[in-house]
């Protein structure tokens, strides 16, 4: 093999790699279902209209994808306006059904599925936060029920 | 005259490697320079590392306009540094890539390396290294779109800037590890792969660059064609050919000065422009950071976080534990070692937001 031909080789693997590497996903992403709707994906940071009374579906999808993780899925805190989103809290705007529990579908990727109504009108915000000394995750969906 | 005679009469009694850095006192300096940006960031906590990366402010601009937010691990500090740079940039042209970026330093010292361990640098012909710098373009769209996707650093993944900085921590992604490298590796043949052609904030720099105010002038007017600066010129130009470098990929190393023969060579301005320029950026880059911690008060010292319990509150705080429970409402044997978020387990009304609005506002 002359150089020239072992030099394309090495940039076809590096733009394999590169390519590849891009396929990566985000380290959460969100998916909404609804009664109006089958599914959408929703950007952390977004705003998102909700209808009053409806019933809605959130999927939350977590990759661990660094090394050494050591925040298992089981310490992310969902929180909703500024307090602990909680099971049938009647008191809470998006009343949740179901007990936050991660499902871990593989080794690095869990996934939970948050089933709640809007039972009341107004902005209602979802922060979603795992602490670690590596900076961690803080985001927030704001919904608006009308 | 008589100095010069003096003076290279005192060099022949230094040893090689003495004589060799004195007798190339620009070159010397730049090192100086690129050693005291290494330490510094090696020496950089893994999140303070996050604030002083230029790349990170423009993948944060990819969210800030649209949203008004930062992306996670970055903030105010990236874009001072970015617009530090961009700044730079317009004046003397991409001195960062030159003088500061750590992971062009050590593709340098592993270069020189090489040439130490006699290994012959691989001549790449002029029209392949012009066609595979535009790669960088391709790269720089990538992680730019790749980020307005996910709203996460996602060029972190493969980011060998970053790779090397932390690669003895479990934040560094294994692809970039390896892509760092096949990049050192593939420094041991030829100068500056990365900066070259896959670098995207060089790619970004390289644009600014060609506009900018001050260029690298042919270092000598007496040029005699020799071809020593292209020999020294880390990403392989011609700075002999026409009186002023007008390629993009030129990285104000300044290493084609030094290069000219003694005789010949006349012109230091390059050398002082990019000196000056890294001497600001240096200082930027070590203060900023600070400052913006200092200021917004969300890194380190006096911080209660969700996860930080009642004592270490009282510690960071300054604060003694037993006033934090008057001040919470808490009854007085209420535990300490319970963590601010799961107060609100035992009083509903005892929320995050309330905690922090007694505790912190």
């Amino acid at each position: 093999m002359n150089n020239t031909m072992a030099r394309r080789i090495f940039m076809a693997a590096l733009m394999v790699t590169l390519g590849a590497a891009a396929a990566f996903a985000c380290e959460m992403s969100f998916t909404l279902e609804g009664q109006s709707f089958t599914s959408m994906s929703i950007q952390p940071g977004s705003t998102v209209k909700l209808s009053e009374g409806q019933s809605y579906k959130l999927t939350v999808e977590f990759n661990e994808d660094h090394r050494n993780c050591k925040v298992p899925a089981d310490e992310t805190l969902f929180l909703l306006n500024g307090e602990k989103w909680r099971v049938n809290k009647e008191t809470q705007a998006l009343l949740l059904k179901n007990v936050i529990e991660w499902d871990a579908v593989t080794n690095t990727k869990n996934v939970i599925v948050l089933e709640f109504t809007a039972s009341v009108k107004g902005e209602q915000v979802i922060q979603i936060v795992r602490e670690c000394s590596k900076g961690g995750y803080d985001e927030e969906i704001t919904f608006v029920v009308e | 005259m008589l100095e010069n005679v003096r003076r290279e009469a005192m060099m022949k009694k230094l040893p090689l490697w003495l004589n060799k850095i004195l007798g190339n006192k620009e070159g010397a300096i730049r090192t100086l320079v690129q050693i005291a940006v290494f330490i510094g960031a090696v020496l950089l906590p893994v999140g303070i590392f996050h604030m002083i990366c230029p790349m990170g402010g423009i993948a944060t601009l990819t969210r800030f306009f649209s949203q008004g937010l930062f992306i996670p691990k970055t903030s105010i500090s990236n874009f001072i540094i970015l617009g530090a740079v961009l700044l730079v940039t317009i004046i003397a042209g991409p001195v960062f890539c030159g003088w500061i970026c750590p992971l062009g330093s050590v593709q340098d010292w592993v270069r020189s390396l090489s040439k130490k361990l006699k290994i012959k640098r691989l001549t790449v012909p002029r029209y392949i290294n012009t066609a595979l710098s535009l790669l960088r373009f391709g790269v720089l769209a990538l992680v730019i779109f790749a980020t307005a996707k996910s709203l996460s650093l996602m060029f972190m993944r493969l980011d060998p800037y970053y790779a090397l900085m932390h690669f003895w921590t479990g934040e560094v992604f294994p692809l970039s590890i390896l892509i760092l490298a096949l990049t050192l590796i593939l420094s041991l043949f030829i100068d500056r792969p990365w900066c070259r052609w896959f670098c995207p904030l060089g790619a970004v720099l390289s644009v600014i660059g060609k506009i900018s105010i001050f260029k690298i002038k042919k270092p000598s007017s007496k040029c005699i064609n020799c071809g020593s600066c292209h020999k020294a010129c880390p990403v392989g130009l011609h700075p002999e050919e026409k009186e002023s470098v007008t390629d993009i990929r030129c990285i104000r190393c300044g290493l084609c000065t030094p290069s000219c023969p003694p005789k010949v060579r006349t012109n230091k301005t390059n050398f002082i422009i990019s000196f000056v320029s890294a001497l600001f950026l240096l200082v930027v880059f070590f203060t900023v950071p600070i400052f913006t911690q200092k200021s917004s008060g969300t890194q380190a010292g006096g911080e209660i976080t969700m996860n930080t319990t009642i004592q270490a509150a009282s510690e960071n705080l300054g604060i003694s534990e037993k006033e934090i429970l008057i001040k919470l409402g808490l009854p007085p044997t209420y535990e300490t070692d319970t963590k601010l978020i799961d107060i609100e387990d035992d009083y509903e009304d005892i929320t995050w937001t309330f905690i922090k609005d007694v505790l912190v506002e």
